[in-house]
């Protein structure tokens, strides 16, 4: 009993630990009200979401790889119930569920080449086409964009995490410079308009301070120091695109901040920016480090 | 025996399909599930899928569904093996029919089965409608009410079946399911049954979310915003109705001051506030006495002020309202007011910054703020705190500016029993602190400005500044969509 701890890699307990530092900083800045009101709901998040990434590194892929797609699944499902379609659109949302055992089966099977070359195509060319079919009803390029991006973000992106996972210690690194990166912004602040100076200081924390996690953390997921630091800056870029792609889609669905904080478009403010930081930091390790 | 298998067949196909397929795949969420009652009662609710009947039984624990029946048409239900037999047997139905002939009384059964104990579950529209539309309530279950006295209706409405399995549709999609429970309610059995029907459709509507905004779909524009503040209240009136009757002529307008308007091509009238909850009254009453903010200012109640601000705030959503004209509101009024009492410590721009933050909600207990909130301002802690009211931040502000001198003797002639502290000394104070309030309030938001000076009583020229001001504020471009969130005016 007494060598567990040490069976436990260093990257896991750093996730570990970056979760618990975020849990201490919504207790401590909640009580601040405003925007500090969501972080609470964001530890919750990542109290789930760390365990998660360090059980799809550590467990076999059957297991792993079924996981990711049950939270695909329900991912898109609340994204598409968030962002309605039209009720003729449903073969289209079907087909978005459909797609997540496709987009996976790649990364299952170990080749990248494949993922890159036939998914992207293949998601990009169906979803249209299912789309156009048919009677003309007014809506079709509005239903079209919020397809394409459910499409994108959450059988793409998402699958992102499961090429990840073929490798130990790649998804927790990958954990810890998300949260490094989004805990300034959440803290400080992402986005107010009309005030660039102020917006830039959050997402500009966030890189800072993802960049010298990954400098400190690299090794420990198997990553060189100078790599790692590198793909904590390009992953925090990623985080703070992922943030203002959030807060447009929510206010175009006309979603206030109290339903950010609560009920399903919460997971989304939360998920987003994770799930777009994956390709950039698969594609970086893939072919830079 | 056959009894016995039906049990466990029901219970089985509850527990190993229904359930698993509503909460795994669907993601149902119930609110307030604990309303339901323990005994017989009669649950009601709109009806667009057949995933309702499957959605309201699990509403009930496993171990009562025995004692749970869905209403089923029996002419549709009864039209094929398959349907009789997942309506009848493996969902508890009751089948009636839709239209009574052969002199009996198609209730009769669902009558029967209540007062036998058992729960029901009714679909009073008659059928699966169009999407998202609840049609009229068949009379139905007004009857049943009024042949049995004292029963627990309980409105239920269930939002996203109908985007799941429409009607027409064959294959459902994984889509969120929302059902909401409302309060169990004895309806007046002496009531016409028609009556009772078109309560409980009042009472499930009630219910209903604001619908999500579909494509194709033009998005409801938020309505513009005036508000007109100063210390001549009589001048301050006759503008705010100037304003309501400039902007009528344009687009439908609300005005809510002292006098509720509504505006439109048609003129302007009277309309009817909404009582607020007495007993919720009450206690806010209680709570601005031992604060001593009842009265905010020159008489206007504390109360009015709040439920006037809670009415602004509610028309951000008002389908069809594009101008909403405030006399006065408590996003200026208390914030001046907490300046001018001050005597001469006055607020400074932080402090008042961040008052106007509490009000619209956009900070709630900023760093020392709460003691100055607290000390200075307790309406507004008191707002802030309990969450009352956040009034909206307008696009066009009318500042009237009166002399104090004449506005504290007029006040004095009338014999105004509030006036005794309204010195031409604090009317001073209070019009330099709007002043003050309407400049912070500006700061770094799109908020046009019109400064009214009022010399006699003369208005006319006034009068016609604010028609222009209004005619500018009506061809200006809608600054976007509303959102279903607070309008807080601020990123």
């Amino acid at each position: 009993m007494d060598s567990w701890p040490a069976a436990i890699p260093w990257i896991d307990w750093a996730l570990i630990t970056a979760v618990a530092i975020v849990g201490l900083s919504a207790m401590v800045l909640q009580r601040r009200g405003g925007r500090f009101r969501a972080l609470p709901g964001w530890f919750r998040f990542w109290l789930q979401f760390g365990p998660l990434l360090i059980l799809l590194s550590w467990a076999h892929r059957w297991i792993s790889f079924a996981l990711l797609a049950v939270l695909m699944l329900v991912a898109l499902r609340t994204y598409f119930s968030v962002a309605p379609l039209r009720p003729r659109d449903g073969r289209a949302i079907l087909a978005a569920y459909l797609a997540v055992p496709f987009a996976l089966l790649p990364g299952f099977v170990g080749s990248t080449e494949t993922f890159l070359a036939t998914v992207p195509i293949v998601l990009v060319l169906l979803f249209p086409a299912l789309l156009s079919v048919g009677r003309y009803e007014p809506g079709l390029l509005d239903s079209l964009g919020r397809v394409l991006l459910g499409v994108l973000l959450f059988d793409f992106c998402a699958a992102h995490l499961g090429l990840l996972s073929r490798r130990e210690g790649l998804l927790e690194l990958f954990g810890l410079l998300v949260l490094a990166a989004e805990l300034p912004q959440r803290a400080i602040g992402r986005r107010r308009n009309d005030r660039w100076v102020a917006s830039a200081i959050g997402p500009a924390c966030g890189v800072l301070l993802a960049t010298v996690t990954g400098f400190i953390a690299g090794p420990w997921g198997g990553m060189v120091e100078e790599d790692s630091a590198r793909a904590g800056f390009l992953v925090a870029i990623a985080v703070t695109l992922g943030g203002w792609i959030v807060d447009a889609v929510l206010r175009d669905l006309g979603l206030g901040s109290a339903e950010v904080r609560v009920g399903r478009a919460a997971v989304l403010d939360r998920a987003i920016p994770a799930v777009v930081a994956a390709p950039v930091f698969f594609h970086y390790w893939n072919h830079f480090a | 025996m056959r009894r016995a298998f039906q049990r466990i067949a029901l219970w089985l196909f509850h527990a190993v399909v229904v359930r698993p397929v509503l909460y795994g795949l669907i993601g149902a969420r119930i609110r307030r599930r604990g309303l339901i009652p323990e005994g017989p009662c009669l649950v009601v609710a709109n009806h667009n899928s057949h995933l309702d009947a499957a959605a309201l039984m699990s509403l009930f624990s496993l171990r009562r569904l025995p004692q749970v029946h869905p209403v089923a048409a029996s002419d549709y239900f009864s039209s094929s093996w398959l349907k009789r037999t997942m309506a009848m047997g493996l969902m508890n139905g009751i089948p009636i029919a839709r239209k009574s002939g052969g002199g009996k009384d198609p209730l009769a059964p669902l009558i029967e089965a209540i007062g036998a104990g058992c729960s029901l579950i009714l679909f009073p529209e008659g059928s699966r409608g169009e999407a998202g539309v609840v049609a009229p309530f068949r009379s139905g279950v007004g009857v049943i009410v009024r042949a049995l006295p004292g029963l627990l209706v309980v409105p239920v409405y269930l939002s996203g079946p109908e985007r799941i399995w429409p009607r027409g549709h064959r294959v459902p999609v994984p889509l969120a399911l929302d059902v909401h429970v409302g309060r169990p309610r004895v309806y007046d059995a002496s009531a016409e049954a028609r009556q009772i029907a078109e309560r409980v459709r009042d009472d499930v509507l009630a219910l209903a979310p604001p619908p999500p905004p579909m494509p194709g779909v033009d998005k409801p524009l938020r309505p513009r915003r005036v508000i007109v503040c100063g210390i001549d209240e009589i001048a301050r009136h006759r503008i705010y109705r100037t304003a309501v009757q400039a902007l009528g002529t344009v687009g439908e307008t609300r005005g809510i001051g002292k006098s509720s308007l509504i505006a439109d091509s048609r003129g302007v009238r009277e309309a009817t506030s909404p009582q607020p909850r007495p007993l919720a009254r009450a206690a806010l009453a209680l709570a601005a006495r031992l604060l001593g903010v009842e009265r905010a200012w020159r008489g206007e109640r504390f109360l009015a002020l709040v439920e006037r601000a809670r009415m602004a705030e509610a028309l951000e959503r008002a389908a069809g309202t594009r101008f909403v004209v405030e006399e006065g509101s408590a996003l200026i009024d208390l914030p001046a007011r907490a300046e001018a009492r001050s005597r001469g410590l006055g607020l400074d721009d932080r402090e008042v910054a961040q008052l106007l933050q509490q009000l619209i909600g956009v900070k709630r207990t900023g760093r020392g703020i709460g003691s100055v909130a607290f000390q200075r301002a307790p309406g507004i802690w008191l707002i802030h705190l309990l969450d009352l009211a956040r009034p909206p931040v307008p696009d066009l502000l009318i500042l009237v500016h009166a002399s104090p001198g004449r506005v504290a003797s007029r006040e004095l002639t009338a014999g105004d029993p509030n006036a005794h502290d309204e010195s031409e000394e604090f009317l001073a104070r209070l019009a330099k602190a709007y002043a003050h309030v309407v400049s912070v309030l500006r700061r770094g938001r799109r908020i046009e400005r019109l400064d009214l000076v009022i010399e006699g009583d003369d208005l006319r020229d006034a009068e016609f500044e604010v028609q222009a001001a209004c005619c500018r504020l009506s061809e200006s471009p809608n600054p976007g969509p509303q959102s279903t969130g607070r309008n807080t005016g601020l990123e």
